[in-house]
């Protein structure tokens, strides 16, 4: 081919172009004289021509084009004409044609198809009538679109073909496109839905359980009348929906995330409960239970679930936990501590009336806040955090056992607290339940008793327990410094026969005027003791001369004389004082006393209201006890001892409940004895024994005795030293005796003093827990005198405790404050064990310890003690000699 | 710098060749010293026709002066050139 210069001047243009139009018009080819270089030429008006060459050129190459695509495409495509001529297929219909239905050259173009569809006879002849039938509609402009699907079995494998034919033009009908889909694998895909569809409706039809499927993208492909019944809508409209738009509530969007979990077989996602909404706009519960479907292959296909509509249940549920809350809450309440419910941050989420009360502050005000608003110590913190870090350990350790803290109110003002604390699992996460009680009255009734022990009740004095203390430190002191130490013993003249005329209240009023009046002559270093009856012992530390003591003793005895008014009586009494100083009469505290002591008999012999030093020959008062001790060895044998029984009496009955034995001794010449006066000398040399037994055996035979006239004698309550307790045979020797007697061991009660207890406390434990093998009851005498301590108490098998009188007459004096009475009472109670409270004289008694829940009283109040034939009245009285209605 | 202007008639076959024709021979004789403008008389028939274009494709050589024009797919380059009034070294 060879180019042409065409490199003419202007004015050839006009020229030339005129050239053109003439060719043009007389159709000379153009081609021919621009050797094929030119694609168009342009007439004058700027009409471009394609020149025919290029024409046919586009024409082709667009032709080869689309050629490729529809070879490209998987699908079978064919074009057929008006007629139903196959014109023209593409490269996957030839293939197939060829190696099915349609063998032969052309592939079947130039055969009518409609034709062949019509011909078909055999299995699938009635899908190829319709095909043919919704073809030709196509054709005839009768329909837009017709698709078919079909099943086209090979001798090897079953198939299915979607068949869809749409028309060539839209506004004339001129032919079709047919195209033909290889749809074996979808359509086994959906097959198999279908069939596990079927199985599971099967099994779920009828049960009241929803059975849902769902396909990948959610579209609800099953579902059961159940759910239909319980949503009010139909199946038509349920089927092919998105399962998320009709039946989930807006806002939970989560459940898409669980949907995607599920098909990507998380295990995570095979139970979860939502709600579902009715077709009405009601909410329903239900607890789902789901799992994949799949293909032959193994592909996830879509999802099944079961759903169980707990709204009832969850109801019902709901209602008992409200109702459990609301018990609780009932219960919080109603407890009589502080409780306070701390969530795992420490911070109080619930809390009783009682905590406000307790704390002062408000509900509002302490809801949320830090527990430690309310118990500052950082301990409580970490109790806490520890009962919910092993709730069962700290469960088991602190369970029963308080913990003892300071409480601070709302005013800043602290408290003694103890709290308990127990672990509460609750929907809420694990919460910590806190008792708190206020033991404010505890610490006070404590530290009162720990004051009375040391005290005494009548006059607040120290006892001879602190006294003996005192002296001690005071001649470690004296000794450092080279001082003297004092020690005086006080006695009062005629005491007895104040208290005997005027009466015990009249008598203790006097002792108490009298301690104020010995605390006036003496420094506040120095110590006035009581050492009980009408005896004091004052301590008169660091004296810088001997004669300073005799100036104290004097003055002493002058105010003691000044009249004392009480109860418009102005009340005359006189005393008289023993001194000893240490280190002259004495290295410690027990043998000053007792030098004193024996001094004051002195001063007392020589003529009272004067005070005596201690000299080494005073031996006055062994003569004395020597007379008494060789009386004490006859009185066995002479009979001279009785025994006189005090009711025991159930103050919420009025019913006699047993008797004390009490030992009565009537010397030839000096008459009565007082217990207190003989029986310690009998403990010291060893009498006691011998008496003891034979109380023991006497009132053993007068229980027996009484039993057998049938009289409610309940339990016999014999008194026991200590000496006797430890003797060798004491065992044997009671069990003898109620052999001999034939009494009931449960009729006898021992009562032991409390120093019993401090000493040989394991054969002490021994020989109370033989006696209660055996049956005796086991009571602990002048409870709150001694050592009391709960330790102790705990270690032995006791059946009851006698609250010492001076706590009783402390009733009168101070009334309700008698924190002491209250706190003995309590703490007997918390053991279990039978309160009897010795000396009641009073209405005012009676009524204070009833209130108290005192078991069993015994006093003046009652009766005194009395021969053997009065108590026997008194029992045959009947069973409640002293009812307390009439207010007697 | 050479500056060129060609007139083709979309993607006709000649118009094509062309087009290829002018690159490679640019690129050979006249390398980072030319410009090609193409314009379609489809899409800008008034301007063809301003400009005086009966034919496509046709290549106007627009700098530097003087103006020169020639007819077809351009493939001998020598005829081209000389055409174009291009004094080119061996």
């Amino acid at each position: 081919m060879k180019p042409r210069k065409l490199s003419a001047p202007r004015d050839a243009n006009a020229e030339f172009s005129a050239l053109i139009e003439t060719l043009l018009v007389t159709g000379q080819r153009l081609e021919e004289l621009t050797a094929g270089e030119v694609d168009t030429v342009s007439d004058r008006d700027g009409r471009t021509f394609l020149l025919r060459g290029t024409q046919e050129q586009l024409r082709q190459s667009e032709a080869a084009k689309q050629t490729a695509i529809l070879n490209a495409l998987p699908a079978h495509i064919a074009l057929l004409d008006a007629q139903g001529f196959l014109i023209s297929v593409n490269e996957a219909w030839r293939r197939f044609a060829s190696a099915n239905v349609m063998p032969g050259p052309g592939y079947g173009v130039g055969l009518n198809y409609l034709d062949i569809c019509d011909r078909a006879w055999g299995d699938g002849a009635g899908d190829a009538h319709q095909a043919a039938e919704g073809i030709r509609s196509v054709l005839g402009g009768g329909t837009k679109s017709f698709s078919i699907e079909y099943p086209c079995h090979s001798p090897t494998e079953q198939r299915w073909f979607l068949l869809t034919a749409t028309p060539l033009a839209d506004d004339r009908p001129n032919g079709a496109v047919l195209t033909h889909l290889n749809i074996t694998e979808q359509k086994r895909a959906k097959d198999e839905l279908r069939e596990s569809e079927r199985r599971f409706s099967d099994m779920l039809g009828n049960v009241d359980l929803i059975s849902l499927m769902l396909d990948r993208v959610g579209r609800v492909t099953y579902c059961n009348d159940y759910l239909l019944q319980l949503t009010g809508w139909r199946r038509a409209e349920v089927i092919g929906r998105n399962w998320f738009e009709l039946f989930i509530p807006s806002g939970c969007d989560e459940l898409k995330d669980t949907f995607s979990a599920l098909l990507a077989d998380l295990p995570s996602a095979s139970h979860h409960e939502n709600e579902i909404l009715t077709r009405s706009g009601g909410h329903r519960l239900i607890q789902w239970t789901n799992t994949t479907l799949r293909s032959a292959a193994g592909e996830v296909m879509g999802t099944a679930s079961i759903g169980d509509d707990i709204t009832e249940r969850n109801k019902d549920a709901e209602q008992h936990r409200a109702q459990m809350e609301d018990r609780y809450r009932a219960l919080l309440e109603a407890a009589p501590d502080a409780m306070v419910v701390v969530n795992e941050g420490g911070e109080i989420v619930l809390l009783n009336v009682q905590a406000e009360k307790q704390f002062g502050y408000r509900r509002d005000e302490l809801i949320g806040q830090k527990v430690t608003t309310i118990i500052p110590t950082g301990f409580a913190e970490r109790l806490i955090a520890d009962a919910l870090r092993s709730a069962e350990e700290a469960l088991a350790q602190q369970m029963g056992t308080g913990i003892e803290l300071t409480g601070r109110r709302k005013d800043k003002s602290g408290f003694p607290i103890e709290i308990l604390l127990s672990p509460l699992e609750s929907a809420e996460g694990t919460l910590v339940t806190t008792a708190i009680r206020d033991i404010s009255e505890r610490k006070k009734a404590e530290a009162q008793m720990i004051h009375w022990a040391q005290h005494d009740v009548l006059t607040g004095l120290p006892n001879r327990l602190l006294l003996n203390d005192r002296i001690d430190q005071a001649i470690v002191s004296a000794q450092r410094h080279g001082k003297q130490v004092a020690v005086l013993f006080l006695d009062l003249d005629g005491f007895k026969y104040i208290n005997d005329s005027l009466g015990h209240s009249i008598g203790d009023r006097l002792l108490q005027s009298i301690a104020k009046r010995l605390e006036g002559c003496v420094r506040a270093s120095d110590t006035v003791s009581r050492q009980g009856g009408d005896e004091f012992v004052v301590l008169l530390s660091e004296e810088e001369r001997w004669g300073d003591a005799a100036i104290v003793a004097g003055r002493m005895l002058q105010s003691v004389a000044e009249a004392h008014p009480v109860d418009r009586h102005d009340l005359h009494v006189t005393a008289s004082i023993g001194l000893s100083v240490y280190p002259d009469d004495g290295m410690d505290a027990e043998t000053l006393i007792k030098n004193a002591d024996t001094a004051m008999y002195h001063a007392k012999e020589n003529g009272r209201q004067s005070y005596q030093f201690f000299k080494r020959d005073m031996n006055v008062r062994a003569v004395e006890r020597q007379a008494i001790e060789e009386g004490l060895r006859r009185a066995l044998e002479r009979r001279e001892f009785t025994l006189h029984y005090q009711p025991k009496v159930n103050l919420r009955t009025g019913a006699i409940t047993g008797a004390e034995a009490l030992i009565r001794w009537t010397h030839p010449t000096r008459g009565q004895v007082p217990p207190m006066q003989f029986i310690p000398i009998a403990e010291e040399c060893g009498l006691i024994r011998s008496i003891g037994t034979w109380v023991l055996r006497e009132a053993c035979q007068q229980a027996r005795v009484w039993v057998e006239a049938g009289l409610p004698v309940g339990t016999m309550a014999v008194n026991v030293s200590a000496m006797q307790l430890r003797q060798e045979n004491f065992l044997q020797s009671v069990f003898a005796i109620l052999a001999d007697t034939d009494l009931d061991p449960r009729c006898l009660e021992l009562e032991l003093t409390e120093s019993v207890l401090t000493k040989h406390v394991e054969s002490t434990a021994a020989t109370l827990q033989a006696l209660r093998e055996k049956g005796v009851r086991v009571a602990l005498d002048d409870f709150g005198t001694g050592y009391s301590s709960l330790s102790y108490l705990k270690k032995f098998p006791i059946d009851a405790l006698k609250v010492d009188q001076s706590f009783v007459r402390q009733i009168a004096t101070v009334g309700e404050d008698a924190a002491i009475v209250t706190a003995v009472i309590s703490m007997a109670r918390s053991l279990k064990l039978l309160v009897i409270a010795e000396g009641v004289e009073t209405q005012e008694e009676l009524e204070f310890l009833q209130a108290h829940q005192c078991d069993e009283g015994q006093g003046y109040y009652f009766s005194r003690p009395v021969p053997p034939e009065q108590f026997a009245t008194l029992l045959d009285i009947g069973s409640q000699p002293f009812a307390f209605a009439s207010g007697k | 710098m050479f500056k060129f202007r060609l007139y083709v008639a979309g993607d006709t076959q000649n118009s094509a060749q062309a087009v290829a024709n002018l690159n490679a021979l640019c690129r050979a004789h006249l390398p980072d010293r030319h410009r090609i403008e193409v314009v379609d008389v489809f899409r800008e028939p008034k301007r063809a026709l301003a400009d005086g274009i009966l034919m496509t494709p046709t290549l106007v050589k627009l700098s530097p002066s003087p103006l020169r024009r020639t007819v077809g797919t351009l493939s001998q380059a020598q005829t081209v050139l000389l055409a174009l009034g291009l004094e080119i070294l061996p």
